[in-house]
């Protein structure tokens, strides 16, 4: 065998292998999709709108709050009629109108102020509107990924998705039970703020931290749990990646709910630190002062959680008497600070979503499909290679090798890049079978041609190869521009159509071009003169 | 040497005025079909709700709808699906005015179960599609057709010229249009999956044409770059890839028929696309694309006829590529 050969047998059985050992055993090694084996897709919409609208009614709530603490006169305060982004304050006292311009600028800093008279028209800029719209998606994004992880589904993914950006898909291999899963994700976030009932004999209230264990909290309180505590975990990361879950005992009526916080934010203290800014709704404030007065220089647990779960996310120290407006210190960073406030949002902004795509499939008929498209593939297969071995004889066992390692290339990799196989997806594997086959039969028809023009067989090969490979050239990029648009175009099942048509092709001309190519160089390199070719 | 065809020397440019009468009926045959018949779409494009139900016991298609109806979904569509021994059920509930729509298909199978009790079925899959996701997929689908047209539009342009590509283009419109013709009068539905084997038939059907042009190419470059009778070294070159035309047309075509037969109901719709799209495609790339250089270099030649020298269809040297040896 010439070197130039064997370096192009050694790469060929390289790639062959690495990819059958990337594939192998398929039934692990790639990704099925949804429909294969079963599991609920969701698309959920977000009510951006009601993010908007309670950004709007806090507005209103403050500014007329200030105006009232300023003794400023006025005649009214609403949600300009018939818009979801403005307010009209009406007939406000024009002798104090720099005063009326002081409030604005406190609360509304960075909206449109349009004043005519004693008449204001306040709307948020198209900029801010966007940047609540989106933050209520994020929002919306941690609590379903919390949710999601509730329900103990192996591989979940939940993302964005769409244009607008408003939308979230959720998908749930293997779910059994979809009902239980939509209701879970539509839950209500909950956010609670609860005191924290230290055990007797406590006297460092500021830096206690509880136990481990419900045991151990337990044995804290001589082996009883007193009616009205109840036990909450905070799971904090350690350096070393471990979780460990701290069990805080709080009082079960909570001082402050979700619904209670108006904004929390990310900002900076007069020492440049992290913390979270918040305010809450002024009835609130109210309740929260009796209780921060209560529980001074105490812990103050912040409780997350659905109908089903709860978790403390930060259980900071009270150094103030609190009413509708404060800030949490802690040790953050501008990360954690986010996340923070990301945290305390999702339990306060309306995350109402609506299920407006939804596709179950039963593992039962996920399996006949496999069985369904695995059988027409090999089916198929099996046709177009006995045909390739008919018509051009010991050529075609040459196609039906290329063939057969097209198959594996686009299992591998699939496999390596972690791509779903699906359906739609098995379909495009057996018709890039069929697409592939054309390269083989432009050669080999254009070899045929030139031996009948006379030329030895070699020259023949030679010829057949070169000239064809421009005409696979183009026929391949013009089916990879549709099956791109496709992909565009596309999702779930259809995208992992597009995506083994792509990968297909792509291989088709390795295996078509230079796997055969090298074949027949072996084949015809044994004999000093080439007599014929089996085509 | 096995071989369906022995050189052959079929005049396919000389009737070629028939065989586009021939597109042009079957064309405006198809059209017509589409504007009296429709295409039934799925839920993906229309919305509403879908569940496939298996029964323990053979299912009567009859007392399922009648107990739909009387749980106010009017206007279900019940079938069998699948082999009669799978006793499988195909429902289909069009959106309600007013109603929750979200829970539409589980408030569906909640119904059966009330009347049928609660061993009488399994859910196979269900689904449900809002009234917006419908109206968008609708437009995008479209949009992704006519784009990847226009990409092939683009490539042929640069890899040939600009006729070259439009004569390509238009056979994908004549394909599109009569393999949509066929779909509606065999009554199957629109559906992601069938969007899907129609942007693959775009794909697909046009690599026979190039396949032809890459030829005729070839040959008007062996030429000189123009030829004085086109229709005759097109004739040539079809000839030529005729045997390879047919036979790989033949061979996706007999996957795609392998598709429709074994693939199970969820591929039925998608190959059936294909099975009627690689057969007017391949028609399209021989009876269509071709003609179409010969009708455009007529309509140069009648415009420049005021000029001495006839006006050959031109193929720039430096564009060629094809037949380096």
């Amino acid at each position: 065998m010439a070197k130039g050969i064997l370096w192009k047998v050694v790469l060929i059985l390289g790639v062959l292998g690495t990819c059958a050992w990337l594939a192998y055993p398929p039934k692990d090694k790639i990704n099925l999709g949804l429909d294969l084996q079963g599991g609920s897709h969701l698309v959920l919409q977000v009510e951006t709108s009601a993010a908007v609208k309670s950004e709007i009614d806090l507005a209103v709530n403050r500014i007329g709050q200030m105006l009232k603490e300023k003794g400023i006169s006025y005649g009214s305060i609403a949600p300009t009629e018939g818009t979801a982004d403005a307010i009209d304050l009406k007939q406000t006292d024009t002798a104090r109108s720099s005063d009326v311009r002081d409030i604005l600028n406190t609360v509304v800093a960075t909206w449109n102020v349009s004043p005519s008279g004693g008449d204001f028209r306040i709307s948020i800029p198209d900029q801010a509107r966007k940047q609540i719209e989106a933050t209520s998606v994020e929002t919306t994004l941690t609590v379903l990924r919390q949710r999601v992880d509730e329900l103990g589904v192996k591989e979940p993914i939940v993302q964005k998705q769409g244009t607008a950006g408003d939308r979230i898909v959720v998908e749930l291999p293997g779910i059994q039970d979809p009902e239980r899963a939509k209701n879970v994700l539509q839950d209500q976030a909950k956010l609670e703020w609860k005191a924290v009932a230290y055990p007797p004999g406590i006297t460092d209230f500021e830096s206690w931290r509880p136990p481990t264990s419900k045991e151990a909290v337990t044995q804290l309180f001589g082996g009883t749990i007193p009616p009205g505590v109840e036990l909450v975990a905070e799971s904090v990361l350690q350096a070393d990646g471990t979780r460990i879950e701290y069990w805080w005992p709080l009082q079960r009526v909570a001082a402050v709910v979700g619904n209670d916080l108006r904004s929390a934010r990310r900002s900076v203290d007069q020492m440049q630190r992290n913390i979270v800014d918040f305010v809450l709704s002024p009835e609130a404030g109210k309740r929260f002062q009796a209780a921060t007065k209560e529980n001074i220089h105490k812990k103050m647990a912040i409780v997350l959680g659905s109908s089903t779960r709860k978790e403390v996310i930060s259980a900071p120290v009270i150094n103030d008497v609190i009413s509708d407006r404060g800030m949490i210190q802690g040790r953050f960073d501008i990360k954690s600070a986010e996340d923070l406030a990301l945290k305390l949002r999702s339990g306060a902004i309306p995350t109402a979503v609506t299920i407006i795509d939804e596709k179950t499939v039963g593992a039962s008929l996920g399996r006949d499909s496999i069985k369904a498209g695995v059988t027409a593939s090999i089916a198929g297969f099996l046709a177009v290679a006995l045909f390739m071995l008919i018509y051009y004889r010991l050529s075609g066992v040459n196609a039906a090798v290329a063939l057969m390692m097209n198959v594996v290339l686009v299992l591998g990799a699939m496999a390596y890049f972690g791509s779903t196989l699906t359906l739609p997806g098995i379909a495009g594997l057996i018709l890039t079978v069929g697409m592939a086959v054309d390269s083989n039969v432009l050669i080999f028809e254009r070899i045929r041609e030139e031996l009948r023009l006379g030329k030895a067989v070699r020259t023949a090969v030679d010829q057949g190869f070169s000239r064809a490979f421009a005409t696979i050239i183009d026929t391949h990029v013009t089916t990879m521009v549709s099956a791109f648009f496709l992909f565009m175009y596309g999702t779930g099942p259809v995208r992992g159509f597009a995506v083994t048509l792509l990968i297909g092709l792509a291989f088709s001309v390795f295996t078509a071009v230079f796997v055969s190519r090298t074949i027949y160089n072996i084949v015809l390199g044994e004999q000093r003169t080439v007599e014929s070719l089996s085509i | 040497m096995f071989q369906i065809l022995h050189d052959p020397k079929i005049d396919f440019m000389g009737k070629r005025r028939m065989w586009v009468g021939v597109s042009l009926t079957l064309v405006a045959l198809s059209l017509v079909v589409l504007g009296i018949k429709g295409i039934h779409r799925g839920i993906e494009f229309q919305g509403g709700a879908e569940v496939q139900l298996q029964y323990s016991q053979a299912p009567d298609v009859g007392t399922v709808r009648e107990l739909l109806g009387k749980s106010g979904y009017e206007g279900s569509i019940v079938t069998t699906i699948g082999k009669p021994e799978e006793r499988e059920i195909y429902i289909r509930v069009p959106l309600v005015e007013g109603a929750k729509d979200q829970d539409l298909a589980p408030s569906v199978v909640a119904a059966l179960r009330k009347a049928q009790g609660d061993g009488a079925f399994q859910v196979r899959s269900q689904s449900y599609i809002g009234p917006t996701v419908g109206k968008e997929l609708v437009k995008k689908a479209i949009g992704a057709i006519v784009g990847s047209m226009a990409g092939m539009l683009v490539y042929i342009w640069i890899r040939f010229e600009f006729q070259w590509g439009l004569a390509a283009v238009v056979a994908l419109v004549h394909d599109t249009i009569i393999t949509l013709g066929l779909f509606s009068v065999f009554g199957y539905e629109m559906s992601l999956p069938v969007v899907a084997a129609f942007l693959t038939l775009v794909g697909y059907s046009v690599n026979d044409t190039v396949v032809i042009f890459d030829r005729i190419r070839e040959n008007l470059r062996g030429q000189g770059g123009a030829a004085s009778d086109l229709p005759g070294l097109i004739n040539v070159s079809m000839n030529q890839t005729l045997s390879r035309t047919l036979l790989t047309s033949f061979l996706t075509w007999l996957v795609c028929v392998f598709l429709f037969a074994f693939g199970g109901p969820a591929l039925r719709d998608f190959s059936f696309v294909m099975v009627i799209g690689i057969i007017v495609g391949t028609y399209s790339s021989i009876y269509i694309a071709s003609p179409i250089l010969v009708v455009w270099q007529e309509y140069l030649a009648a415009r420049d006829k005021a000029k001495p020298e006839p006006a050959p269809v031109r193929q720039t040297a430096k564009k060629v590529r094809a037949g380096k040896a």
